[in-house]
């Protein structure tokens, strides 16, 4: 797979990590999509995301400290590297660029 | 959110299991530690049942590939090519450096392999006898079975008579092995001077030919359709035309020029798994005795070709209808009365191994042999197997130090546990070509004892890949355990010398050792035993003479000049008397019997079978047998060409005192014209003592003897000289005179008789061979026992030497240990050996004794066997310095 291609639910998993404030790890993350984009999202839809985009380089992970509440394991906790920065900026760019192709006669909506 | 003394449930373990197995190590702390976290705020929110229920549904979804941990298949760690020659390298190196052992492992395992190898193509082709007849699912031979007992030979007419009746019924011939020149004749070539002697002759129906499909080179199937046409195997035809054309020349047989044989076709020679055995196949058109409608007479082997849908045994149902019809209307009756018989149909695939209980011509083989051979190589394999097994675990403490060391640089269990195989699939490796060598070389040795003529079939592309897969196969199972075994050492311990692993493998290992000599012990019992029986039989007293005595065959064709044959060899030097008759007491050579009864009695009531047998006056003289009463043939008298010599045992069963001077009545011979069978009475004039006739197998029989020397094959020539080659000549030169062109074939008397007990033999020898390989493994399974041992005791031997003990003690106890073992093989193997040997030796009507010699023998025997394997690693044990084996850290 050649590495810069993000897929939709890539891009907005990264695009919330990087906007939390709190530990980005697998549960929060999860908590976070579903109120951001207001639909379900598995559990293990994120690990596989997160972990692949690791895999990618766009994400980097760190071991936070154990806990009971999580049976003494510690969590996986996440950030957005560089490349991961890059990566979601082209993607910016592209639609900014299509976006701005678009003549005004064909939008319909109000933007505000 | 701090949570004061929070309780923390549990989600459910099994599935927290699965998740633990199937996910690589790689992800589990995250994906573990988020489900639990999960699972607490589920069950605060749902209750804990709602929760553990949803945690399933959860948890499932990380079966996915992309979470499977690879590294249970994980070719690409460490299937490495570099990690692959690491492993060969040190395997290798192993067995160079433990070159002992690793002879006596692979050797032995090697030995296993060939023998389940060879006993493998033996069963191969047992199984593989005629399979290649086109149409063969179709082709069955009619049988003539009874309670028990059946027959391959049926009645004259049957074949015609089911071609006829039953449409199913497509084909039919008959075969017969036994008809006027059948089985062996002297014959020439048209034109030629000389005769040669030949058999394999077989009379067979013009239809046999296409029924079998024979692959013909010469001529069509349809070539035995003319009376008095013969039909040549290929090689046959080479030896009798070499070079040119046999179609259209005429053979002569037995100096009869008058009916000459045309020579109509050549057909391919048989290949060596058929049960047929024949070179020269005679039309049986034209033969009267062929045709003789007599359902009386069963003398033709039928072959019938049924359509293809044929239900055989409805079939055979219904030709039961053929017997009440034709062949006995009182068949009905004699069910009733518990005479039971009735016609069957055996297909042609089965007869070779299948016809143990159905008396007919032509040797076969045994379904009973081909299944005793397999399990025999199975078990072969099986204790070679666990023989490997146990040596490559034996010396364990070697690789414990390497295993400890690879552990602590980070090999994974399952990475040694594959190095430890692929270490032993090269053992297997090299121990299957060393066994395939082996196996090529023991092959004439292995033909000569089971009579075939095996060959290995290097052509056969599909061999190579069945062996190697065969090769992988039995080195995987048999390095199972010792790879796991071996890899599950903990690397603190074996780095430190200690070892564990104790009695538990003792165990084991002692039974599996008693097992093996129990099983040696038994054959070298029966070895000895076989031995002695055939040793008994060769030279036990039978009641005539068999030394010195020359057979000339073929005598028939001296014709008129018969007597002045006998009479000049009787005039050679050293000659002492000859006789001319048909009838050896051998076998191979004719035999008759029939009814004989008191004169003047009922036949039905007094009849007893006895043998009847055609001889001349000087037989009696020229087998030196005793005349108890009365006197010989005479010459003089001429009224006896109505005598006859009886023995003890004919004369007991006729229930006759003073047997002398009475007269009994017995049948002649069956006139073909009317169908009746003639008979003849007889004035006894002498008894003999009884002498074994047939093969000590059986009891000896009634016999009687009467003169009537016409067309008799052997001369008996009585010679008394320490030169029988000189003279041999000189009877050569006789015969010459009489028959120059016939061929002067010749045997000892004494050499036949040995013949009769071939089979014996080469029993004996089959079980001096399976003797020998079982002592080997048993030893070889008492070698690894003995280091296994020798190892465990290491430090006790040292201490004991320490404290004082001589070598010659410790060597003792060491060694009793094992003798205990082999006695308890002996007191198992005792009374199953003497069991066994009395079933074999009760097939013998003689038979020598069993005494207790032959099995102190073998028991002294096979204690010294186990001692002396023992002795090495018992003395070489009680020699170490036990410095070495005390010191710290070993």
């Amino acid at each position: 797979m050649k590495g810069t291609h993000l897929g939709e639910f890539e891009e907005i998993v990264m695009l919330v990590i990087a906007g939390m404030q709190e530990d980005a790890y697998g549960l929060a993350i999860k908590k976070e999509l579903e109120e951001q984009t207001q639909r379900q999202v598995t559990i293990s839809a994120v690990h596989t995301a997160c972990n692949r985009l690791e895999e990618k380089g766009f994400l980097k992970a760190t071991f936070g400290e154990k806990s009971k509440r999580r049976g003494g394991k510690r969590k996986k906790i996440y950030a957005v590297s560089l490349l991961g920065q890059q990566a979601l900026y082209k993607a910016y760019e592209l639609r900014q660029r299509l976006w701005g192709r678009i003549p005004d006669s064909n939008i319909q909506i109000d933007f505000n | 959110m701090i949570q004061a003394s929070e309780k923390y449930y549990d989600p459910p373990e099994r599935t927290m299991r699965f998740i633990r197995w199937f996910c690589a190590d790689s992800f589990l702390e995250e994906i573990e530690g988020d489900l639990y976290e999960y699972f607490q705020e589920e069950v605060a929110d749902l209750g804990i049942n709602r929760a553990r229920r949803r945690f399933f549904f959860k948890a499932i979804r990380y079966a996915k590939p992309y979470f499977f941990d690879r590294r249970i298949l994980s070719f690409h760690h460490y299937y490495h090519p570099d990690m692959l020659k690491h492993y060969f390298k040190i395997s290798m190196r192993h067995l160079f450096r433990q070159r002992f052992y690793s002879l006596i492992n692979i050797g032995g395992f090697a030995i296993g392999l060939a023998c389940f190898l060879l006993i493998l193509l033996y069963i191969n082709h047992e199984l593989s006898y005629d399979h290649h007849y086109i149409d063969g699912d179709q082709i069955y031979r009619v049988i003539h079975e009874g309670e028990g007992e059946g027959g391959a030979v049926v009645t004259t007419p049957l074949a015609e008579t089911l071609l006829r009746e039953y449409p199913e019924v497509i084909e039919a011939a008959r075969v017969a092995p036994d008809l006027d020149e059948a089985g062996s004749n002297l014959i020439r070539v048209e034109g030629q001077a000389k005769n040669i002697y030949q058999d394999g002759f077989l009379y067979v129906d013009p239809s046999f030919l296409g029924l079998f499909k024979f692959p013909m080179i010469q001529g069509e199937r349809n070539a035995l359709q003319r009376p008095y046409t013969i039909i040549l195997t290929a090689s046959k035809a080479e030896l009798l035309f070499p070079g040119e054309n046999p179609l259209g020349r005429n053979i002569i047989f037995n100096d009869n020029l008058n009916q000459p044989f045309e020579v109509t076709g050549v057909m391919e020679d048989l290949p060596n798994n058929t049960h047929f055995q024949f070179d020269y196949l005679l039309s049986m058109e034209g033969v009267e005795n062929a045709q003789v409608p007599n359902w009386g007479f069963g003398n033709f082997m039928t072959y019938v070709k049924l359509s293809p849908n044929t239900i055989v045994p409805e079939l055979e149902q219904k030709m039961v209808r053929i017997i009440k019809e034709y062949k006995d209307p009182d068949y009905e009756e004699k069910v009733k009365a518990g005479d039971h018989y009735w016609f069957g149909l055996q297909a042609v695939k089965d007869i070779h191994l299948k016809s143990a209980h159905i008396y007919g011509y032509w040797t076969h083989g045994n379904i009973r042999y081909v299944w005793l051979f397999g399990i025999i190589a199975f078990f072969i394999l099986l204790i070679a197997s666990i023989n490997f097994m146990n040596l490559s675990t034996a010396r364990s403490a070697n690789r414990a130090k390497e295993v400890g060391l690879r552990k602590v640089l980070g090999s994974y269990k399952k990475q040694l546990a594959s190095q430890f195989l692929l270490e032993s699939i090269l053992v297997s490796f090299i121990a299957f070509i060393i066994a395939i060598l082996l196996a090529w070389t023991l092959l004439p040795g292995f033909n000569n004892l089971t009579d075939r003529s095996l060959s290995i079939p290097w052509q056969n592309i599909s061999l190579y890949p069945m062996v190697l897969g065969a090769i992988i196969l039995i080195g995987f199972l048999s390095g199972l355990y010792p790879s796991l075994f071996l890899s599950s050492f903990r690397p603190i311990q074996s780095l430190q010398g200690a070892f564990q692993k104790g009695k538990k493998g003792t165990g084991l290992r002692s039974a599996l050792v008693v097992i093996q000599f129990t099983i040696s012990i038994i054959l070298i019992i029966g070895s000895l035993v076989v031995k002695k029986q055939v040793n008994y039989i060769q030279n036990k007293q039978l009641g005539f003479d068999k030394e010195q005595i020359l057979i000339i065959e073929d005598s028939y064709i001296l014709n008129q000049q018969s007597d002045a044959f006998k009479e000049q060899v009787k005039n050679l030097k050293d000659i002492e008397t000859v006789s001319m008759t048909s009838y050896v007491p051998v076998k191979g050579y004719e035999r008759n019997g029939s009814g004989a009864w008191p004169t003047g009695t009922n036949p039905e009531e007094t009849g007893v079978g006895l043998a009847k047998w055609y001889v001349d006056h000087d037989y009696v003289s020229t087998l030196g047998l005793k005349i108890t009463e009365g006197r010989d043939f005479s010459i003089a008298k001429s009224t006896d060409r109505e005598a006859v010599i009886l023995n003890k045992k004919a004369v007991e069963l006729l229930e006759l005192e003073d047997p002398i001077g009475k007269q009994i009545t017995s049948y002649t011979y069956l006139d073909s014209k009317t169908g009746k069978l003639l008979d003849a009475t007889y004035t006894i004039i002498g008894v003999v003592e009884d002498f074994h006739f047939e093969s000590f197998k059986q009891n000896i029989e009634g016999l009687s003897l009467v003169l009537g020397n016409w067309w008799a094959s052997s001369t008996l020539v009585k010679m008394n000289t320490n030169n029988p080659q000189n003279l041999l000549a000189d009877i050569e030169d006789v015969w010459a005179q009489f028959a120059p062109n016939q061929p002067f074939r010749y045997h000892f008397l004494d050499e036949r008789y040995a013949k009769m007990y071939a089979f014996e033999q080469r029993i004996g020898q089959i079980f001096t061979a399976f003797t020998g390989l079982a002592i080997i493994i048993a030893c070889l399974g008492l070698f690894a026992l003995a280091t296994f041992m020798a190892e465990q005791k290491r430090k006790e031997i040292s201490i004991r030497k320490v404290l004082g003990a001589s070598i010659g003690h410790l060597t003792f106890m060491l060694t009793k240990n094992f003798a205990r073992l082999v006695v308890l093989a002996l007191i198992l193997a005792v009374p199953l050996a003497w069991w066994l040997m009395q079933k074999w030796l009760q097939d013998f009507a003689y038979r020598i004794h069993l005494g207790w010699s032959v099995f102190a023998l073998a028991g002294i025997s096979a204690l010294a066997i186990a001692v002396l394997t023992v002795a090495y690693q018992a003395i070489r044990a009680s020699i170490a310095n036990p410095v070495d084996n005390l010191r710290g850290g070993n």
